[in-house]
């Protein structure tokens, strides 16, 4: 043995020792951490505790066979088990205390109706001003265990049965904490419910779509490197290799844009077909503050602002068109005197949003044009396809006209300090549906801005977020339970 | 979004090929490998390498395109990093690189059992490009287990 091979074998010892001893330390941990998270109770839904529960399966797993685990894995079951540890902060955060838990379960019962029943959220603050989905993770788990040849992937599917997940699916959607009662800027959940399905279309369809157009686009971003090779290259031994890490940096480059990139925009067209004009809303205040022409290079491959919100406020464009429709058989003015300062507002968008025609900086990096080129391409299509995927189907938007009479109904309610969260009168009314007060909160919030400038006061937009939270749990507790109480009140 | 499902893809990955890796060694002391975990690098890697020439049995499978692209720059970067290890052995082109990773792709997709490209001495220089690429997409995964902080004004990162 000589001297390398005998460093490289202590070496390897060496890790094998320490890793060993860390990995089984790990896993105690873990495990302990999850069973107390687990049984500490105090969680709006039982999500989170399927959470824990599935974190502690997989992590027994682990050491259950830590033994048989070839010593060059080491190092990836602990990368895996220290990526495993920091999951259990979703379930720590999503506790009542820390959440808006009067319309936690009427917002995940909302998510349920657009994904299927057997998706459960994870819903919980974050200190960075964001929304944000992780997920899914029971798929995270089956595929990392099903990597792990000496973990038997039979055991760890027979004990996901013990813990009834099997074929469930985990996510976990956050909301900035400093937003917490917001429940309008809240409508921003239709975008990260839209991952969801943007997951699932982008795992079955956009490998294929970029298989079709991946040698058009090497071939044209070869070109443009070899124009810029400097002459040192040619000094170079492997210099095919050197050229060709280039060319596939760039194209993975530009795959992540068009992938990226295409998920927002899914996810923006479903917030918009489940929220309609509420969701645009919250994207244009969300968005105020912020660069609208961003290059998605230096904003880890997103989409720019005034790109998303021409596309958005394109989708609600019916609903801001003024003319007659017909409500209860009768014919109406659209939008009418209580929607018409919301709808006049977002019009107002339209026109501040509008650019001067010539081609933005942004597409001027080869990556972008060749990502956006794709986008364009196929936008039309995948859209189509991806609303199609929701319960309603691509034809049934969230469409504020339509809706008209009931918005109205509601955001007179908020104008008398009611909550918004049944349609009509007692004893002939109806729960209102989440999609329609958050709607309402809008239409009654700009209303009151545009009468009234002094409006807006934190404690006016308390009231406001306060008496829509009360609504949503109102109406979901009356849509969910409400017939069956009128059932034993009547007998 | 975070996507946790596809670094849960890179993350398998990079497993198998250290588990390929592995196998090789084997393949070399004249044991038994696991032919699955051999083909399925394989079938991978002639999906990741543009020069392979080889027609990849699941052309349409677009899920390991995804994971094919993210991972070849960092194969030819492998390629590059070793490249003294191959002027130690004798390729001095890069035609007899291209000639020995179609051999290797051969030995893998056959599980191991046709080897009669593969000199002895390419065994171990298989093993260290499979290794080198599975650690390179692990160090990309955790950042080698050093925080990621490139700012000072954090705002819409993901803290809890």
């Amino acid at each position: 043995m000589n001297q390398e091979e005998s460093s490289g074998q202590s070496e390897r010892q060496w890790r094998d020792d320490i890793l060993r001893r860390q990995v089984r330390l790990r896993c105690h941990v873990i495990k302990n951490l999850a069973w107390n998270l687990e049984n500490g109770g105090d969680f709006p839904t039982p999500t989170p505790q399927k959470l824990c529960a599935l974190i502690r399966h997989t992590v027994k797993m682990i050491e259950d066979h830590l033994n048989e685990t070839p010593a060059d894995q080491l190092g990836n079951v602990s990368l895996f088990l220290c990526s495993t540890a920091e999951h259990l902060r979703y379930v720590e955060r999503s506790r009542t205390a820390h959440t808006p838990w009067s319309m936690i379960q009427a917002t995940e019962h909302f998510l349920k109706q657009q994904v299927g029943e057997d998706s459960h959220f994870i819903i919980r603050p974050q200190w960075s001003y964001n929304y944000s989905l992780v997920g899914e993770f029971v798929a995270h788990y089956q595929t990392s265990v099903q990597s792990m040849a000496w973990i038997p992937a039979r055991k760890w599917e027979d004990g996901l049965a013990a813990i009834q997940l099997t074929d469930n699916k985990i996510y976990c959607i956050a909301f900035p904490r400093v937003g917490r009662l917001d429940a309008l800027l809240h409508a921003n959940w239709g975008h990260e419910l839209g991952h969801i399905i943007a997951a699932r279309w982008v795992h079955a369809k956009f490998g294929q779509i970029w298989n079709g157009v991946e040698d058009g686009v090497k071939k044209r971003i070869g070109e443009s490197i070899r124009k810029s090779l400097p002459a040192s290259i040619e000094e170079e031994l492997f210099k095919d290799l050197i050229v060709e890490q280039s060319i596939s940096d760039m194209a993975n480059t530009t795959m992540e844009v068009a992938r990226h990139g295409l998920t927002e925009l899914i996810c923006d067209a479903i917030g918009v077909h489940l929220l309609g004009p509420g969701a645009l809303a919250a994207c244009l205040e969300f968005s105020a503050g912020l660069s609208l022409d961003e290059n998605p290079l230096q904003c880890r491959n997103y989409p720019p602002w005034r790109y998303r919100l021409h596309l958005m406020l394109d989708a609600c464009h019916g609903d801001l068109k003024e003319r007659k429709i017909k409500v209860n058989g009768r014919e109406s003015d659209y939008p009418g005197e209580v929607l018409r300062p919301f709808c006049e507002w977002l019009s107002e968008g339209k026109q501040l949003l509008a650019h001067a025609g010539d081609e933005p900086a942004w597409r001027q990096a080869i990556v972008v044009r060749e990502a956006y080129a794709l986008i364009e391409r196929e936008w039309k299509n995948i859209r189509h396809d991806v609303l199609d995927l929701l319960p309603g189907g691509a034809e049934k938007p969230y469409r504020l006209c339509e809706r008209h009479a009931i918005i109205e109904d509601l955001a007179k309610k908020l104008c008398d300090d009611i909550p918004p969260n049944e349609v009509g009168c007692w004893p002939n009314a109806t729960p209102a549906r989440l999609e329609d007060i958050v709607n309402a909160a809008w239409v009654f919030k700009i209303k009151k801005q545009i009468e009234n400038p002094g409006w807006g006061s934190p404690s006016d937009y308390e009231r406001l977020c306060r008496l829509a939270l009360k609504a949503i749990e109102a109406g979901f507790v009356d849509s969910e339970f409400g017939s069956r109480l009128r059932e034993v009140n009547a007998t | 979004m975070a996507d946790l499902l596809q670094s849960a893809k890179l993350f398998e990955v990079g497993t198998r090929l250290q588990t390929a890796s592995s196998c090789l060694m084997e393949v070399a002391g004249g044991k038994k490998p696991e032919r699955d975990a051999l083909k399925w690098a394989g079938d991978f890697l002639v999906r990741v390498d543009w020069t392979s020439g080889i027609e990849s049995e699941e052309s349409v499978d677009g899920g390991l395109a995804v994971s094919a692209a993210n991972t070849r720059p960092k194969f030819y970067a492998s390629l590059v990093k070793i490249g003294p290890k191959f002027q130690e052995m004798g390729m001095d082109s890069e035609e007899q690189v291209y000639e020995f990773l179609k051999a290797l792709y051969r030995c893998l997709r056959s599980g191991g059992t046709e080897q009669s490209d593969m000199k002895s001495e390419y065994f171990a220089l298989a093993s260290e490009l499979l290794h080198v690429l599975s650690e390179s997409i692990m160090v990309d995964l955790c950042n080698n287990g050093l925080p990621r902080h490139d700012r000072v004004l954090t705002v819409g990162e993901l803290i809890a």
